[in-house]
Order: C-alpha cells, then structure tokens, then sequence
C-alpha cells in the first residue's frame, strides 16, 4: 500500500484535491451521497462536484482534523492511503506524526497564490522526515486560465525553494482539482502539459529497495518460551539471517553464532519473515544491532531535529531512542535553527517547538546509526522526557 | 391574510450559519420552551394555540391528544385553516407512518433512503395542500411541515443535506410572502447535531414580516401576538 | 486469480512488532482484550506469531452474559486449542440487579462492559491492554494512537495524546492510569479477511450468510445477541465476503445497532414521544 502525504498551505485546495481523487477513482462512500443525490432529486435541485467537496469537507471536520487521518483508496488494482495531514500551524506536530509514515508527499500550491509560509514549513519538514519523493501538484490552474507561463514561473519558484531544502521533487504537474484536469483525467485545458497526471504518477511510483546483501536485525527483547528456550526477538530491517552464520553484535561488535532460527509460526513461513526469534551463542540484549557489515558506531551525533512539544536548549538531557535502541543524551550544541518565514538559518542556543534545527548531541553510550537513504530506521531519532516523545530528528 | 409557518425542529443556529434570509425576515430570535419538561412536539404546538401548558394533559396520549378550536387563537379570527398542525388538526397516518419507519431506521430494519423518500413524499402533499390554501381568503392560515425535524432525526449531523432542506423551507416561505401580508415563521424546537443524527435542542425559533421586538418569547405567550394581528 | 497480497506482511510484521513491545514493556502487566470476533481473533492470533505459538499474557474477555452462544462455544474452542490463560470478567452485582438491555442499551453497555472492564483491570492490576481496533472502523477510531492512554476513570483526551514518530510510541505513566495498545490500528476490515484467508485463522461461523426468515443475512460484527443484527449478503465463505467487500461500500457498523450515538438517540426518540 502506497502511503501518501498530502502537504500544503490551508486554503490551497486540499480538501477539494482528496475529493477529487476520490471521486474519479469512485471511491467515495456512496451512502452519503446518494441521500444528498436523492434529497436534491426530490427538491429539485442540481448535484454538482461542490455538494461532493461540502461533504467530505464535514466529514473532516466531524473528525475533527487536528491530526492526520488516513484516507483508504484504491485505483487500478493498486492500495492507496491519503494521510489526510492538517495545515494548521499549531496542528504540526500532529502532521509530523502523520508525514512520518508516508512514502510520497504530496505538496499543493496554488497557482493564484504561490509559496506561503505554510509550503515553506511543509517542505522544509518532508525534508526533515526524510520523505524522499514529493510530487509537486500547482493547483488551480482554472482561475489562472490555465496559464503555461504561470505555472512555469511557480514551477521554477518551488524547484529553487526545493533546492534550498535539499528536496527534489520527481514531477510538477499542473491541475484544477475543482474541474477534475490532470487529477484523474488528463486536461483538456492544458494541451501545453505533457506529462502524467497525478494519479500516474502514484501508480507509478517504485519505492526504493534495500541493499539485500546487508543483515541488519535489531533486538526487541528476549523471550523466554514455555520449554525454556531462549530467543532473541527483534525486526529484520534489511537482508537475510541463515542457521549457523557469524555475525557481528554492535555497538559492541562482537562475534555471536546463529544457532537457530525460529519463525513465528512453523505452521505459515510466507510471512512473518522479518520477526523471527534467534538462538544466539552469546547473551545479548534490547538493543544490539546484528549485522554481516560494519555498521558505524556513535557517541557523537549531528542531526536535523523537530522540536513537537517542548524548546531544545544547550545542555538539556534527555533520552534518545533510535529503533531499539535507547541511551541517555545531553544536547551539546545547537549549530543553528531554520527560520521559517525566510528559511535563513539562524544562531541560537535553543529549538522552539514548530522550530528545525541541527544540533550536536552527545550520549552515554555507543549507538548505531546509518543514513537516512540506507537503512531510515537507524538514522531517526527521538528526544524522550518523562516517557513523551518531545522532539524528532534524522542524523546526518 | 396571514400566515403561520410552522416548522417543526427548525434551528436557529443552521438559520444564521445558512444565512436563510427567507426565513429570518424582519425580525427573528429564540423561543423560550423552558417550561416542558422535554421539548415534545404536540405538546409545544398545542401549547402555542392555546396558550397554556398542555404537557400534562398530552402526555396521557400524546398523538391522540387534540385541542379544540374555541380554546385556541384561532376562535379570535372569522376565517381560518389550520394544515397539520399537531395536537390539533395532524393528519395522523402520516406521522404514525413516519414514526414507524424512522424506528426502522434506528433499529437497522430500514435504509435511510426509504425513509427520506417518504419523508418527501409526505411533505410534497402538505405543501400542495398548503399551495392551494393559500390561494383562498383566509383571515388567518397556520401550515405545519415536519420536514426539517423528520428529516433531521436521522441526519441533522450532514450538514449539506440539510441545507438542501433549510433552502426548500425558503422557497416555501418566499412563495408565501407573495401572497399573504405577515408571516409569522415559528419552530417548536431546533435541533443538536448527535454524530450524523438530531436530538431536540432546548429552544425554538420565530420570525415575522414586520419589525416586532419579541425578545426571547415564551412560547405559550405568544398567543397574544398572535391575536393582536387581528 | 492468486493474489499474493505481499502488503499483509508489512501489516503483521508492524503488528508483531507493537505487540512485542507492549510486552517487553509491561510483561505480565499486560492483557489481550478479545471480544472473539474476527478482530480480536486475528490480534490473538498475531500474539502467537510474536511468540512463537505461545500467549504469554492472559487473555481477557468481557462477558455481559448476553452474548451470542456461538461466541461462548468458539471461546471455549479457541482457549483448548491455543492453550490460553483466560480471565472472565462479569459485573455480577449489576447482572443480579437485574441489568440488561431492557433497562436501556447505553446503562446496560456502560454496566456491564466498561464497568466489568474496569473492575477486572483494577483487580489484576493491568497496565496495558491489547485491543482490537482499527482506524477505518469509525470516525473517531481516526484519531486513536498505537499507544493509547487512559486516565484512572478510563478517559481518554485525545487532543493531548502524545506524539507518535515511527516506530516509537510515547507511554507515560501515571498512577491508576493504563495504555491501551492497538496493535491492528492500520488494519482494514478487507485486509483482515485477506489475512484470515490467507494464514486459515479459524472465525466464528456468524460472519457468513445463512438463511434467517426467508432472508440471506450475515453478520458484519459481533457483540451481544439483543444489540447487534445481521445484514442482508449472499457471502457464505471467506472468499465471498472478500469478494463482497471489494464491492461494497456501506459501513461495516451499519449493522451494529449499539453504537452509542443510535443508541443514545434511540433512548431520547423515545422520550420525546417518537417510539
């Protein structure tokens, strides 16, 4: 299933964007629509896209969108998921929360508009959450004539913005999400445009594999079984684990002998393949990385963080926690903090909440990490104080 | 002539937030009906002819119970025609029917969409009924429609459709207003939203063609009013 | 024709993963909330995968007494068969005065479910709670988190929930207070019946269609006899609801009458003179 972001300023046509995508897949809850269908037939009154839009929209509200919900279609035979992120500028953490799970983001822009702060702060977050494909979607096209020189202006205005960021988007594609062009059905309005539209994109869209060669395991915990077996519990984030093989324990690096596998279920070995139980040589603990390679080791890190609840400042301490792992930290130095409003980065000593910045921080112990393009759950972190997750991050 | 709308379960929230000018007229506002113990259809109406509390005397049986006419405003006019009203001259098939089937609904024995079928279907005859007597020469006529309370039971909480519904209440009024010299506009309670469903809300709605300053009436005192337009 | 469905592995693998860590977190202070609908039971059944074909927590059932019997025969099956260390919890005082649906369905659910459920926890002293839920159940269910938590009289304000980043979840821990953890958050209704297809996880025979007065029906949902009602379906195997749910589009609750909201509305209905 393809999880999608849809990320924009408020008023930018997000609602109406969903609605429209759900309404030419023909995924919309009939049910609602069918009394408002047969109440307008009854009262006389014309059934337009707005009525479709109107409805949604209440839906939203009913649920209240202060965070991100998710939105179930499918098209083509392919499972999609809009996770339906609220723009609202105290509402970003939540959103946070919801762009972290997704595969692709979208990032609406309205043609009469341009950038706002709100696209700004979007991006700069799909960036920081390590989101890697953004589908750039300009918006309104129809109350700018469907104008080529307008959305070219945009496009070149948002690829530099992208570009300050470090993000690249892999497609601009210009739509009326209200009018349907380019959404599901090619445009008839702009003939100029030759590219997908962006419900292709979607389909289209191959998500990055991982390196197959590399074992990395992370252990969950030890379970003990009823006949008294003990076995290491833990995620397979990446390659294989055969019977009898060496690996490597970080962050100690020691040898430990696989003696043992043990799937879930003997009964089913289609599935669960990524949560077996080990039998190891050694006793190692919630934690450890296992791996074939040479994974990198830190007690030093630098990193993109996303302050949610509370400020960072120099010097606080708190408790990182990095998949499995988990050590004591202290924020050694903050290098600098992203303004916002003019994505200048500015000095100071602390992170405000809404804020990004990149900061050092040094831990109590050694941790693994590893790029956010190799293995993405050993290069996120958390910030934990008193059991609340209160700030997020990716190493760099 | 003058003629009394009444409209079952209108909101005054929906009413602003629609901007329904048709129904907010010269002058509008909130009833007062603080002194049922629950907001009861019959026994508000039949309470607002007669002026006094019927509650106690309804709720022996309460979609049996009918006022007689000398006890009501309509005794203070030569001419009158009261359409539907409840607790006085309701059409009692129909609001059985539709009690019977909304129960469906809740119990899941029915679709939501037969039910608003014959919602409207009973609605479309009270409106004929109602667009006929207009016609005529009456000193005072008194329509009620139940659409936006029967139709709200089951989905006050969709908004869109219940616009559709607030803006065929308009046109009802609209058409009436070409005829007759005052409306008076009158619900006998509004309605709260209770996830896609309607539950009663603790005040009801008025308004009138001319500028009045009515306040916030008590409902069984507005017989008064009533009979001084005539 | 033979779908391999690879994305149900994402699902259980993210599952098993929640599961273990509410259990490396809370041990024995955990609990498996089971209703031993297909929910429930394919949760039961991911907590075994966890661990290995063993459920090392016990297992805790609400019993109203009003249940469906299918329900007490395939509890009494499924506690044999997969060896379960299982918890009744009832609300005695409440059912020997006389509690029941007749007394109104939201006192009678409020008695004997969150009552009986709150009794239970505080007399085992669970911490944690695995539940069942799903996102796309209802609206509400939207906005719930993986980790979930619940103030000593069960409240839950989810406007100060903390955040959830990846694979890790916020538990703060407060006295009298406890997490309800939803390990099949993400799940779909259809991806559950493609899942209990797939691995042959046994369901109570209600889910397919028989006949009942004349009527093909089935039941969508369970829960207790006088409170849920089967809707019309032709499904009467597990490939024909998936084929019926790829199809339709009618919530799954549309037949469970207890949803609070008709509930609630049904009693003021009556009240004021509609029923």
């Amino acid at each position: 299933m393809l999880k999608i972001a849809m990320v924009g300023e408020v008023d930018h046509g997000k609602s109406t964007l969903i609605g429209r995508i759900l309404y030419d897949t023909k995924s919309l809850p009939e049910e609602k629509l069918k009394e408002i269908e047969l109440a307008c037939k009854e009262l006389g009154e014309e059934m337009d896209f707005a009525f479709v839009v109107d409805a949604l929209e209440e839906e939203r509200k009913e649920k209240k969108t202060i965070e991100a919900s998710h939105i179930f279609f499918s098209y083509k035979g392919k499972e999609f998921a809009i996770i339906d992120a609220p723009g609202h500028k105290e509402f970003i953490k939540n959103m946070a929360t919801g762009v972290s799970q997704a595969d692709v983001a979208v990032l609406i822009i309205a043609a009469d508009e341009g950038i706002k702060e709100q696209t700004k702060r979007h991006a700069a977050l799909l960036k920081l959450l390590g989101i890697k494909s953004v589908i750039v979607a300009v918006n309104k096209m129809d109350l700018v004539n469907y104008s080529q020189d307008i959305f070219e202006k945009i496009k070149k205005k948002v690829k530099d913005l992208l570009e300050t960021i470090g993000l690249h988007a892999i497609a601009f594609i210009p739509i009326s999400a209200y009018n349907g062009d380019n959404v599901v059905v090619s445009s008839r309005n702009m003939k100029w445009y030759n590219g997908k539209t962006l419900i292709e994109e979607l389909l289209n869209l191959e998500l990055e594999k991982k390196d197959a060669e590399k074992t990395v395991f992370c252990v969950q915990g030890i379970y003990e079984t009823n006949g008294g077996k003990k076995l290491v519990t833990g995620v397979l984030l990446s390659g294989k684990i055969k019977s009898g093989e060496t690996l490597y324990s970080f962050p100690s690096g020691k040898n430990v002998k696989v003696n043992g596998i043990f799937y879930p279920d003997e009964i089913s070995k289609i599935s669960a393949v990524s949560s077996p139980g080990l039998e190891l040589s050694e006793d190692i603990s919630r934690g450890c990385v296992l791996s074939n390679k040479e994974l990198q080791v830190k007690k030093e890190i630098i990193c993109t963080i996303f302050a949610l609840e509370e400020r960072v400042e120099e010097g606080c301490e708190f408790l990182m926690r990095c998949f499995t792992q988990e050590a004591k930290c202290r924020v050694k130095r903050i290098i600098d903090a992203l303004d916002i409003d003019t994505l200048e980065e500015k000095n100071t000593k602390e992170i405000k909440p809404c804020e990004i910045g990149k900061c050092i921080i040094e831990l109590s112990d050694k941790m693994v990490f590893s790029s956010i393009s190799e293995i993405p759950e050993l290069a996120r972190i958390v910030l934990v104080k008193n059991g609340k997750i209160i700030a997020g991050g990716v190493v760099v | 002539m003058i003629v009394i709308l009444g409209y079952d379960g209108l909101e005054y929230n929906y009413v602003v937030e629609f901007k329904c000018k048709e129904l907010m007229q010269e002058s509008f506002g909130k009833t007062d009906i603080s002194m049922f113990t629950e907001p009861r259809t019959v026994v508000i109406w039949s309470s607002f002819l007669t002026g006094r509390n019927t509650e106690k005397l309804a709720l022996k049986d309460l979609w049996n119970f009918r006022v007689k006419p000398e006890e009501t405003f309509f005794s203070k006019f030569k001419k009158w025609y009261a359409i539907d009203v409840p607790g006085f001259t309701h059409i009692s098939e129909i609001h059985a029917k539709e009690r019977e089937v909304m129960k469906k609904v809740f119990e899941g024995e029915a679709s939501v969409e037969e039910y608003d079928k014959l919602i409207f279907e009973n609605h479309k005859k009270v409106k004929e009924m109602f667009f006929e007597a207009l016609e005529k020469d009456y000193d005072i006529l008194m329509s009620y429609f139940s659409l936006a309370d029967s139709i709200g039971h089951v989905s006050f909480g969709l908004k869109i459709k219940m616009k559709l519904i607030y803006r065929e209440l308009e046109k009802i009024a609209k058409k009436t207003k070409e005829v007759a010299k005052k409306v008076f506009i009158i619900s006998d309670h509004g309605m709260k939203a209770v996830g896609r469903f309607g539950d009663h809300s603790n005040y009801g709605f008025w308004s009138f063609s001319e500028n009045v300053d009515l306040g916030t009436p008590k409902v069984i005192e507005l017989r008064k009013f009533i009979e001084s337009l005539a | 024709m033979t779908k391999s469905f690879d994305y149900l592995n994402e699902l259980e693998a993210k599952s098993i993963y929640i599961i273990r860590e509410a259990y490396f977190k809370f041990r024995r202070k955990l609990a498996v909330l089971v209703s031993w609908g297909k929910d429930s039971t394919t949760m039961l059944y991911l907590v075994r995968k966890a661990f290995f074909g063993e459920v090392p927590v016990p297992v805790l059932h609400i019993d109203t007494g009003y249940k469906l019997k299918e329900i007490y025969e395939f509890r009494e099956k499924l506690k044999k068969e997969w060896n379960l260390e299982l918890i009744i919890a009832k609300n005695e005082e409440a059912i020997k005065n006389g509690m029941g649906p007749e007394k109104g369905r939201l006192a009678c659910c409020t008695a004997l479910k969150t009552e009986a459920l709150k009794k239970a926890v505080e007399e085992y002293g669970f911490k944690a709670l695995l539940v069942a839920i799903r996102r796309d159940e209802h609206a509400i269910r939207a906005k719930e988190r993986y980790f979930s938590p619940r103030d000593k009289n069960f409240k839950w304000d989810f406007l100060k929930q903390p955040p959830e980043l990846w694979e890790q979840f916020s538990v703060v821990e407060e006295e009298g207070s406890h997490v309800r953890v939803h390990p099949m958050l993400h799940w779909r209704e259809i991806d559950i019946w493609r899942y209990i297809k797939r691995e042959n996880i046994p369901v109570i025979d209600l889910y397919f269609a028989k006949e009942y007065n004349g009527k093909m029906l089935r039941y969508r949902s369970l829960g207790c006899a006088p409170c849920v009602v089967p809707v019309p379906s032709n499904a009467r195997t597990i490939d024909e609801i998936i084929e019926e749910l790829e199809t339709t589009k009618i919530p799954e609750r549309a037949g469970r009458i207890q949803d609070k909201e008709r509930v609630y509305m049904m009693e003021k209905l009556r009240a004021l003179g509609y029923m």
